[in-house]
């Protein structure tokens, strides 16, 4: 039980960048009620843009993290526009196959221009701090300091700005939302520019905390979708919290269970996924109505 | 035939249908009318389990089905139509309508794998059936087009007809008059009447157009934000202050 | 090109296809979105090869494999086929991930990366398929069997059933047809399906390892099942067909391997959009129902 305080930080360290990835796939969800499984890959793409900026051309790191935000923010709304749009109105099958497409493309052109080797992000050493029996990294209060901006910064949006009293009415009655074709279109534009700008801070802060691949992106989607189903589809409350709770169990589990052995997290990922899918399908915090099937 | 008891619906904070009560005899026509967003939809949904009652109960038949799977009451005698036609487009007319019939042997995998011949045998004498009504209903020449090609009053009649082969004792008409030209609906209207007179269909009726409701049902309850504000006659609600105040919005 | 490189490709190719019927079973007819078919193709090679190596027979492994892989999809089924299709999808991307980690790490039993060697030939009936070519017939004869049932199961009233789930899930259910039953056994054929190619596959290869069920696989096969049209099987197997003669002829073009697969990974990625959004049936549609039962009035 030593060990049980430094677990839960690093379980709530590790969930904030799940919670981060695991919101843009609620908001998604929320307002079109299809799952974006691209949207770790868009994550894997921010990380490496920040990466490439910072090696390659040497800018400055704050910058570089900015300037990949932004883009990365473009290439969820391309990502929209070019593979969801033009199949709204189609089976939900065909846009889950093109999120997976996407999301192939993505990693393929990671392979070709950067190679599959892990990459560690240069950052500089730095001693980090002791509080009793944890320790803790500066990235690692970096990432914790981050997330909680990114959720404050969202909830101020959702709630407090026109775009996020639109984005929460259409997420509320999509029917009356296709009467203004218009708004709906420029809602749905900023629900994947917000979900993929969060996803390039989840996957950078993934990228400094473990180390950059092409396959990152598709551990992102695992563990934001467990996240999701665990809070309750296309509720980022939700989201939140079930980002936070993955990332301990998951720290947790592989200690305790699997002996520290870490190849099994995405196991125990899972695990708890089924357990949640079989006992309230629904999510922690999700309604009836959004899960089941008509 | 068909008994709605303190029914509630709550869609968070919002009460869609709110203490509604009322009943259907059987070999009848019923009419459920009231304003845009009055809960006459969810009502139908709650009905046909599509939606969970958040209290309340619905019998049919003296039988509670309240939340019971939409198959489940489907297969007990109630069918429905929806508010948007909701067929299958990628089908042809036969194949929607031969879809409808209910216990079809080549429906269970085993059969559908050892038995081709029962299957053909089955399947050839609900085509026979199938087509009868299809040239009641004047559609028999187009039962091998897809759905998809028709126009809009065709595919009402193809989703009235699949309805009907799924041998139904009462029917949910969902604003099957929307969006047709006055002659057809008066066609369709005397559809509805024949199947009650013929068949002894009970109908449950959820309609826009005041004109058919006043013409075609026997029975009419009013709901106004979820509640029941009226019930009677196309005579008594007509003439009923309640339901004028609720229809011009005072 | 040699005749030994055409009669693997040839295999290759019927494995494939066996494992897009069983795909089309599920996606194309159901609609049902499985990210496990590559793994339960997995599930069924190692079933299969550690039963062989323990020495039962050929027969024994193949039911084996199909049985355990349509277990595995009964179980995944059960607490999301009556949820919305998302909840399928996550659930068989998290089995897909929890098999092959199995596959890759549970060192005592399938030797992790390392893989299975010497899985002995498949013999049947007292005949052995040790040479390419009459292993080819072996799987020529599966295949066969395998797509004249899957066959009569599009064209039966249960196909039928699923078709229309496939259209509009609501409406089956309010013509009074539990739904969930029909998607069920579509997901298990499926995945049964999935297990008797991984079968076949172990046998041909006589080795194998947790790489050649990864979930670029499956990517592969939703390419295969929609160039050769949802919900047809004959257009699996054409679509099959090009797609591996594509794949395998690539590797002669002589560029390093992971050049080749990043750009096949590319190609493949956009056209599967591309498909999907403008040619969403598919290059051959399906066959086109008619009314057998002629009526008296027209004659």
């Amino acid at each position: 039980m030593k060990m049980l305080p430094q677990l839960i930080v690093n379980g709530l360290i590790t969930g904030g960048t799940y919670a981060l990835a695991a919101i843009g796939y609620s908001m998604v969800y929320s307002v079109l009620k299809f799952a974006n499984f691209a949207n770790g890959a868009v994550a894997m793409i921010g990380a490496y843009l920040t990466f490439l900026l910072v090696t390659e051309l040497g800018i400055y790191l704050p910058l570089a993290f900015l300037i990949s935000i932004l883009a990365t923010a473009l290439l969820g709304v391309a990502t929209d526009k070019i593979a969801y749009k033009p199949l709204r109105q189609a089976p939900k099958i065909s846009s889950l196959i093109t999120a997976m497409a996407i999301s192939f493309v993505l990693e393929a052109v990671v392979l070709l221009v950067v190679g599959a080797e892990y990459r560690p992000f240069p950052l500089p050493v730095a001693e980090g701090w002791r509080l009793g029996s944890v320790y803790i990294t500066p990235v690692q209060t970096g990432i914790l300091v981050a997330s909680v901006v990114c959720v404050a910064g969202l909830w101020y949006i959702l709630h407090k700005t026109k775009i996020g009293r639109g984005m929460r009415a259409v997420a509320d009655n999509p029917e009356l939302a296709t009467i203004n074709g218009a708004d709906t279109d420029r809602v749905i534009s900023a629900v994947f520019a917000i979900g993929a700008a969060l996803a390039a801070v989840a996957g950078t802060f993934v990228g400094m905390d473990i180390a950059l691949s092409p396959t990152m992106g598709f551990n992102i989607t695992v563990k934001g979708f467990a996240a999701v189903v665990l809070g309750g589809m296309g509720n980022v409350t939700g989201a939140v919290l079930g980002g936070l709770i993955l990332g301990m169990m998951e720290n947790a589990g592989v200690w305790y269970l699997a002996g520290g052995d870490g190849r099994w997290k995405v196991t125990i990922a899972y695990a708890v996924l089924m357990f949640i899918l079989v006992v309230k399908p629904a999510g922690l915090l999700g309604s009836k109505e959004e899960s089941r099937v008509f | 035939m068909l008994k709605v008891d303190n029914l509630c619906k709550n869609f968070g904070g919002l009460k869609a249908v709110n203490q509604c009560s009322f009943e259907v005899q059987e070999g009848m026509i019923y009419g459920l009318i009231g304003p845009n967003g009055s809960g006459k939809t969810t009502t139908f949904n709650l009905i046909t389990g599509f939606l969970e009652p958040s209290g309340g109960r619905v019998l049919f038949k003296g039988e509670e089905i309240t939340g019971l799977a939409p198959y489940k009451i489907a297969h007990l005698g109630i069918g429905r139509t929806f508010q948007l036609v909701r067929l299958f487009h990628n089908m042809t007319v036969m194949e929607n309508v031969l879809l409808a019939f209910k216990d079809q042997s080549g429906e269970r995998l085993f059969n559908a794998f050892f038995r081709p011949r029962q299957v053909i045998r089955e399947q050839t004498g609900n085509e026979k059936k199938a087509l009868e009504l299809l040239e009641m209903l004047q559609i028999a020449p187009i039962r091998d087009e897809y759905v998809g090609n028709l126009g809009y009053a065709q595919q009402k009649l193809v989703e009235l007809s699949r309805i009907l082969m799924t041998d139904p004792e009462m029917i949910l008409l969902d604003e099957l008059m929307a969006g047709i030209s006055p002659a057809f609906a008066e066609r369709l209207l005397d559809y509805v009447r024949q199947l009650r007179d013929e068949q002894g269909i009970t109908f449950l009726v959820v309609e826009h157009n005041m004109h058919v409701v006043m013409s075609l049902c026997e029975w009419i309850v009013v709901l106004n934000y979820g509640e029941k504000i009226a019930e009677g006659t196309p005579e008594q609600v007509s003439s009923n202050p309640v339901v004028i105040d609720a229809y011009l919005g005072v | 090109m040699p005749t030994g490189v055409i009669i693997h490709v040839l295999i290759v190719i019927c494995i494939y296809s066996i494992l897009s019927i069983g795909l089309n079973i599920i996606m194309g007819c159901a609609a049902l979105f499985s990210m496990a078919h590559a793994a339960l193709f997995g599930v069924g090679a190692y079933a299969s090869a550690l039963l062989a190596l323990q020495g039962f027979p050929f027969w024994l492994d193949l039911l084996a494999g199909m049985f355990i892989a349509g277990l595995i999809s009964f179980l995944i089924g059960l607490p999301t086929l009556n949820l919305v299709g998302d909840y399928l999808a996550v659930a068989t991307m998290g089995l897909a991930e929890i098999l092959v980690s199995i596959f890759r790490n549970w060192d005592a039993v399938t030797r992790g990366p390392m893989g299975l060697p010497g899985i002995p030939p498949a013999s049947l009936f007292g005949l052995t398929f040790d040479s390419p070519i009459s292993f080819l017939g072996l799987s020529a004869v599966c295949l066969l069997i395998i797509y004249l049932l899957a066959e009569r199961l599009a064209y039966s009233p249960f196909g039928r059933v699923l078709k229309a789930i496939r259209e509009d899930e609501g409406a089956v259910q309010a013509l009074g047809k539990s739904t969930f039953w029909f998607k069920m056994w579509a997901f298990v054929l499926g995945g049964a399906t999935a297990g008797a190619a991984g079968s076949l596959f172990a046998h041909y290869f006589g080795f194998i390892d947790p790489s050649s069920f990864t979930l670029w696989i499956i990517f592969f096969l939703w390419l295969i099942v929609i160039l050769g049209g949802l919900g047809n099987n004959l257009g699996s197997i054409v679509a099959a067909v090009c797609f591996v003669a594509i794949r395998e002829g690539l590797r002669f073009v002589g560029l390093p391997g992971n050049v080749t697969s990043a750009i096949q990974q590319i190609l493949f990625g956009v056209l599967l959009i591309v498909m999907t959004i403008f040619a969403p049936r598919g290059l051959i549609p399906e066959r086109k129902y008619k009314t057998r039962y002629k009526s008296h009035a027209e004659g």
